[in-house]
């Protein structure tokens, strides 16, 4: 069995994100912290648990720049055998559908039985890959998995909707994206990571797997407003909930 | 009354029945000592060894720390040094006749007379402190002890060892009928006892004699036997676990060589994993259990006891593991690891690595490194810890700091402050390293704010690094994270190096300790200081009279990075003695036997169990009922306002950072 699981290198989520001066169609990245994309994480322990569980083999892949190896490392020692690096020299596009193109490429000489990836990227809020990725197999998905088993050729899924649990079952191959919630994922430890920096790595570049050149681009990126100061009602208990109210209902208009 | 052919006989053939069982039995603890690993420092200034052996060994000083209990087990120590000659005059009276006596020690030579005073004085009063021990033991019984068949044993057979010295002293000077003599006080005082009024001695009672020396001798031999079985070991091994003991290495953990490709397994897996150092430990450890009393996680009924793992390790390396280790054949069986088999993984997580125990300990065994090594094996071998020290780990490497707040606003509490950087005054005196919880927790950064106005009412030149600062890499380490930790560590030696930092001024002792302790491991040089180290300098030469005196009692908290690691007690009380109006009051855990506020050794950052170290050690504090309680870590400032928080009792005392209590008394 072949799990696939596919990765973004994101910007930490504390990072402090400054738009570059002279191109504001991206930030300056070189100061930041750059991690795996924390729902990545989930598809990661997903895959390598799964694995074990089943003696399957397991593969990341990621669209990224130079720096974007680390994240494949960071997945390789979390359990991940093999990795394959999509070069491409800026950071993050917001063109969803050409990565899923140029990752189905990748995936034509050796379709994997299950493809795992997370439910939604943290820096450009993308949540279409999966869907995407199927698509262009055309193979099943289901997405914001919270809970997975895999036997043989058939995979029990659930996810939340509304106030329900749906439970699916699903043939493989296909493509899962996953959700919080799904399973701890693990902490790479000094021996894995050791191990992790000899496994094998193939780097390909974009032009190799026939990218047509993305066709969405940034015009122009914008810090969100600055939140306004908040406003502080003094006095006694029944004074303030009596301004408290004045103001929610006359000025701001809450209710 | 003289030795006969019986008394010849019995002993000569006991003494190789002895002997033999009892060399066997410590070559084969040798042998275990000689298969272990190699102690990372070499045994050097004797100087200093000799005199911990003086002072911890012979003059038994730790002991002292538990006064009663310290006062008993001295007087049997001493008395036993003084029976030891008097042990052996007794064999050879049994082998060469009743006359022998040691070379100056005969009963008309002044020195033999003073030597039998003090031999008679020693028996009589390690006799009263025996009995004493079987009353803590069976009638107290004392907490911390635990009655086994081996200390019943051992004691009746001292206690056995000294009534037949006497009965046979007393018999012997009966005989004669010397009448009483000032160098056997209790020995001639029971010969005219025993000769009565007709001055002759009943013949039962010579018989009970020649039994007495007879049954002392084989009780002295059977002694010997039983001791490598068991906690009485130490008689033999204490001196040395004494003066071995790792200089330099409290409060300074073991550099892993990290680039070591042939390595496959870090710290503590299973037992081969200890050094010589650490299975001498194991065989030296008395089960007294002062350890215990002192640690923070068995005070709080916790799973962790520094002596139940020491003692199972024992158990398990006679019991189990020996023939594996000594006779090195690889078997199917795979290899016992020492977690879970042996020690709790829950307990290995619950030490505060505030070195109690290893103060408590009257021979020295070492604890904290035992415990990180296991969690160092836990961590980087296995990946496994509790898991929300995931979070707390990602925070550190991401962000440089445990919270995992955004690097970029470390330097967000001097905003307004108007404080250089260090790369734009490199001249500055100090570094000003605040830290982690100077930097990020609210309540600790109140106390480098105040810090920083003392430090310009002083005109002390400093500076920040701000956004540049990162985590020093104690905690860490101390949660087995040496990947992590080395990374931080070489991060900011080489940041310290590029800005020519020299001196450091840190908030908080976790900081101060690693930088000043851990940091040279690595290459890293540098003078630290603690503030309140810098302010009681200054006090110490400007005492304090603020305008309005209050007067107020200040219970003092003893920080374990500046206490009890590195022996500074003095700065927290001469700031607070230095100003007029305040007294400190002491607790009866102050100083070396501070009790942790419960989060050192990353403890601040897991989930406790039980009742909290923080409440328990707060208790402790307001038994004098302090109006303050004056503390200089920013941790335990954190763990004991909660405390007070808790306990609804914030507004009755003020829990403050010595620095804190400084400026509002000269601001008053």
């Amino acid at each position: 069995m072949l799990i696939a699981v596919i990765l973004r290198q994101v910007p930490d989520t504390e990072a402090d994100i400054v738009i570059h001066p002279e191109d504001p169609t991206r930030i300056i990245g070189d100061d930041i912290k750059w991690i795996m994309n924390p729902y990545d994480e989930f598809a990661v322990e997903a895959a390598v648990s799964t694995a074990e569980e089943h003696s399957g083999e397991t593969l990341a892949i990621c669209i990224g720049s130079e720096k974007a190896e680390s994240v494949i490392r960071t997945a390789m020692a979390m359990g991940i055998d093999a990795g394959l690096l999509i070069r491409r020299d800026s950071d993050n596009n917001p063109d969803i559908i050409s990565e899923a193109k140029v990752i189905a490429a990748s995936l034509k000489e050796q379709m994997p039985d299950l493809i795992l990836c997370g439910r939604e990227y943290i820096d450009t809020g993308d949540d279409g890959i999966a869907a995407a990725l199927a698509e262009f197999l055309h193979v099943p998905h289901v997405l914001n998995v919270n809970k997975l088993t895999v036997d043989s050729d058939q995979i029990q899924v659930e996810r939340e909707v509304d106030g329900d649990t749906l439970r699916i079952s699903m043939t493989l191959p296909g493509v899962v994206s996953c959700q919080k919630g799904l399973n701890e994922p693990r902490y790479p430890n000094l021996m894995a990571v050791r191990k992790a920096q000899k496994k094998p790595l193939d780097i390909k570049s974009l032009s190799d797997l026939g990218d047509d050149a993305a066709r969405m681009r940034y015009i122009a990126l914008s810090y969100p407003p600055a939140r306004s100061a908040g406003r502080l009602v003094k006095g006694e208990p029944e004074d303030t909930a009596r301004q408290a109210a004045e103001w929610l209902t006359r000025d701001a208009r809450a209710f | 009354m003289d030795h006969t052919f019986f008394h010849a006989l019995i002993v000569s053939l006991a003494i190789p029945g002895a002997l033999y069982p009892f060399i066997k039995a410590v070559h084969r603890k040798f042998a275990l000592l000689q298969k272990s690993n190699p102690v990372p420092d070499p045994i050097s200034e004797h100087r200093v060894r000799v005199k911990e052996l003086l002072s911890i060994f012979l003059g038994q000083q730790k002991l002292f720390q538990d006064f009663k209990p310290g006062i008993m087990h001295a007087v049997i120590f001493w008395g036993f040094l003084a029976l030891l000659l008097r042990a052996i005059t007794l064999f050879m009276m049994c082998l060469f006749g009743f006359q022998f006596h040691l070379p100056l020690l005969g009963s008309n030579q002044i020195t033999g007379r003073l030597f039998s005073l003090i031999t008679g004085m020693a028996t009589v009063s390690v006799l009263i402190m025996v009995i004493y021990a079987m009353y803590r033991r069976y009638v107290q019984k004392v907490k911390r002890l635990i009655n086994t068949w081996g200390a019943a044993f051992v004691l009746g057979m001292i206690a056995m060892l000294m009534i037949t010295d006497l009965l046979f002293d007393g018999v012997f000077h009966g005989i004669r009928n010397t009448g009483f003599l000032w160098y056997s006080p209790f020995g001639s005082t029971l010969g005219i006892l025993f000769a009565g009024s007709s001055g002759i001695v009943n013949p039962a009672m010579v018989w009970l004699g020649h039994f007495c020396i007879v049954l002392h001798c084989l009780g002295i031999l059977a002694f010997l036997v039983y001791l490598p079985s068991g906690k009485h070991m130490h008689i033999l091994t204490s001196v040395f676990n004494v003066y071995l003991r790792p200089l330099h290495r409290t409060g300074r953990l073991v550099k892993l060589d990290l680039d070591d490709e042939t390595i496959e397994s870090f710290g503590i897996e299973k037992m081969d994993d200890h050094t010589w150092k650490d299975v001498l430990d194991l065989y030296t450890c008395t089960e007294c259990g002062r350890c215990n009393d002192q640690c923070p996680a068995a005070l709080t009924g916790k799973s962790l006891a520094p002596r139940e793992i020491t003692i199972a390790e024992n158990h398990f390396l006679q019991d189990e593991d020996a023939d594996r280790i000594l006779t090195g054949c690889a078997t199917d069986e795979p290899v016992k690891q020492l977690i879970p088999d042996v020690v709790s993984e829950a307990a290995i997580w619950e030490c505060t690595t505030c070195h109690a125990c290893e103060q408590a300990c009257p021979v020295n065994i070492g604890y904290v490194h035992r415990i990180i090594g296991l969690r160092r094996a836990a961590n980087l071998n296995r990946g496994e810890f509790p898991k929300e020290l995931k979070r707390v780990f990602k925070g550190m490497e991401n962000n440089s700091n445990p919270w995992n707040i955004g690097a970029s606003k470390r330097g967000d509490w001097a905003s307004d402050l108007d404080i250089p950087f260090f790369s734009d005054t490199p001249n500055a005196e100090f570094l000003l390293y605040p830290g982690c919880a100077g930097s990020f927790d609210d309540r600790a950064i109140k106390v480098t704010k105040t810090l920083v106005q003392l430090l310009r009412k002083l005109n002390i030149s400093f500076a920040i690094l701000g956004s540049d600062e990162t985590c020093c890499g104690e905690t860490a380490r101390r949660l087995g994270e040496e990947a992590l930790g080395q990374s931080l560590i070489h991060a900011n030696i080489e940041l310290f190096n590029e800005l020519g930092v020299k001196s450091i001024l840190t908030t908080c002792p976790h900081c101060y300790n690693t930088f000043k302790n851990e940091y040279p491991d690595f290459g890293g040089n540098f003078k630290v200081i603690h503030h309140s180290q810098l302010l009681a300098g200054w006090v110490r030469n400007n005492p304090i009279f603020p305008a309005a005196v209050q007067l107020q009692d200040v219970t003092i908290h003893d920080p374990c990075y500046l206490g009890r690691v590195n022996g500074d007690y003095d700065s927290a009380r001469s700031i607070i003695n230095g100003i007029s109006g305040l007294i400190t009051t002491e607790t009866e855990k102050n100083r070396s036997k501070s009790m942790c506020c419960g989060a050192g050794g990353g403890m601040f950052w897991m989930e406790e169990t039980g009742e909290r170290i923080n409440h328990s050690r707060f208790d402790e504090l307001m038994v004098q009922q302090p109006s303050q309680i004056a503390v200089s870590c920013p941790y335990c400032l954190i763990m004991l306002s909660d405390a007070a928080k808790d306990k609804q009792v914030q507004d009755a005392v003020k829990v403050q950072d010595v620095a804190e209590i400084l400026l509002s008394a000269i601001d008053r």
